[in-house]
């Protein structure tokens, strides 16, 4: 008996190759990459692209230098994929690269944030006053500013942990300390937050 | 009447604090004010949105990714730094010293002076003919005697019994002991 075998266009095995790649866990992806496949950092990257985007964001507040860390956060890690080995996920260490060249970006020169109508105005607009748009938006830039003035580690703890909703224990990995410690620095810059916006 | 701790607060915002300590938290106004100061901070923290960019802006940054990864490649592993070469350099280090610790040990053995031959205990003339049956019969006990086995059997000398063999020997015999006691006194003087 014959069997029809039909042929099987490029357009189909394409497909069919993302469709492997996305299903592949991220130590596969890893081993893909550093076997030379190129598609493999493609999906590392459209993968997690967003939440070390917003990580970055939350540290330097501006979308023309958050995209730029991010992209500088995924270069850092393509080069040093090869010490990248698997103690922790791929996402904690994506995140730590993240933080260290957003905290170095930030150490390193004054932060200029967007303004706030670049940001706030388009998110409620037409369910609010315009007043309270402005109110809440000038209220939004003073803890931004308050944020920016904590402490390294406390800063990353909190932006972690309030905007990324990550476990104090993935925090810790990430940072490179003790969950205690973790718990000990949000502690400090929830209470330093609550300060310097009293004496705003 | 213990206070929260720092970590205890911080489980209470995450509401996994202990029931027990949670009593204490319900009667104790310090400990809820402060509960109550990182929750309004938390509050403040969360209120400040973050702006989100445009769905094409991530076709766009993966683009630029992949445009700024074109020519680099991920680190390679250097050859020197292949577990397989950190262990054949071990494995040739312990080697030489090893190599190194037997040949100055053969080189202080061939340096320090060689022992003098043992002196002939007696000469040729003085050892009794092959068929003296009490020379044999000494020979073949001393030959299976260990050093310590003298003791251990009852043949220590004592001094008494000395005097009384000497006082015994004949002329001949004395004259062969004092030969044979000048010999050795001879030797031992060396």
């Amino acid at each position: 008996m014959l069997t029809r075998v039909w042929p099987r266009t490029r357009r189909v095995d394409a497909l069919d190759a993302t469709v492997t790649i996305t299903n592949r866990t991220d130590a596969e992806l890893v081993h893909a990459c550093l076997a030379g496949d190129r598609h493999a950092f493609d999906a590392i990257v459209e993968r997690h692209q967003r939440t070390v985007y917003r990580i970055c964001y939350r540290f330097v507040g501006r979308h023309e230098d958050a995209s730029d860390l991010a992209q500088d956060v995924f270069v850092r890690a393509y080069k040093g994929l090869r010490n990248f080995k698997g103690h922790a996920s791929l996402s904690t260490w994506l995140y730590r690269i993240a933080v260290n060249v957003s905290l170095n970006h930030v150490g390193s020169k004054t932060v200029v944030a967007e303004p706030i109508a670049a940001r706030d105005d388009t998110l409620r607009a037409g369910t609010e006053a315009p007043v309270d748009t402005v109110l809440r938006g000038e209220r939004a830039a003073q803890v931004r500013a308050a944020i920016r003035q904590l402490p390294r580690k406390q800063r990353a703890t909190l932006i972690l942990r309030i905007y990324h909703d990550l476990p104090h224990e993935q925090i810790a990995g990430i940072l490179g300390s003790s969950v205690g410690a973790v718990k000990a620095n949000f502690f400090h810059a929830l209470n330093n937050l609550k300060k310097a916006l009293r004496d705003v | 009447m213990r206070h929260l701790s720092l970590a205890e607060f911080v489980d209470e915002l995450d509401g996994r604090l202990t029931d027990e300590r949670r009593a204490h938290l319900e009667s104790c106004v310090r400990c809820a004010e402060q509960t109550a100061a990182l929750r309004s901070a938390v509050t403040d923290a969360q209120h400040v949105e973050s702006s989100e960019p445009s769905p094409l802006f991530w076709d766009h940054f993966s683009a630029r990714v992949r445009a700024a990864l074109r020519d680099t490649t991920p680190a390679r592993l250097h050859w020197w730094r292949h577990p397989a070469f950190t262990i054949a350099c071990s494995l040739v280090l312990v080697a030489a010293v090893l190599t190194g610790v037997r040949d100055s040990r053969v080189r202080r053995a061939e340096r320090a002076p060689l022992p003098a031959p043992p002196a002939a205990a007696v000469s040729a003339s003085e050892v009794p003919p092959a068929d003296d049956a009490a020379w044999n019969l000494l020979t073949d006990v001393a030959s299976t005697m260990e050093e310590e086995d003298p003791h251990a059997a009852p043949l220590a000398v004592r001094p008494a019994e000395v005097d009384r063999a000497v006082v015994d020997l004949s002329a001949t015999e004395r004259q062969e002991l004092r030969r044979l006691l000048q010999n050795e006194l001879k030797r031992s003087g060396n």
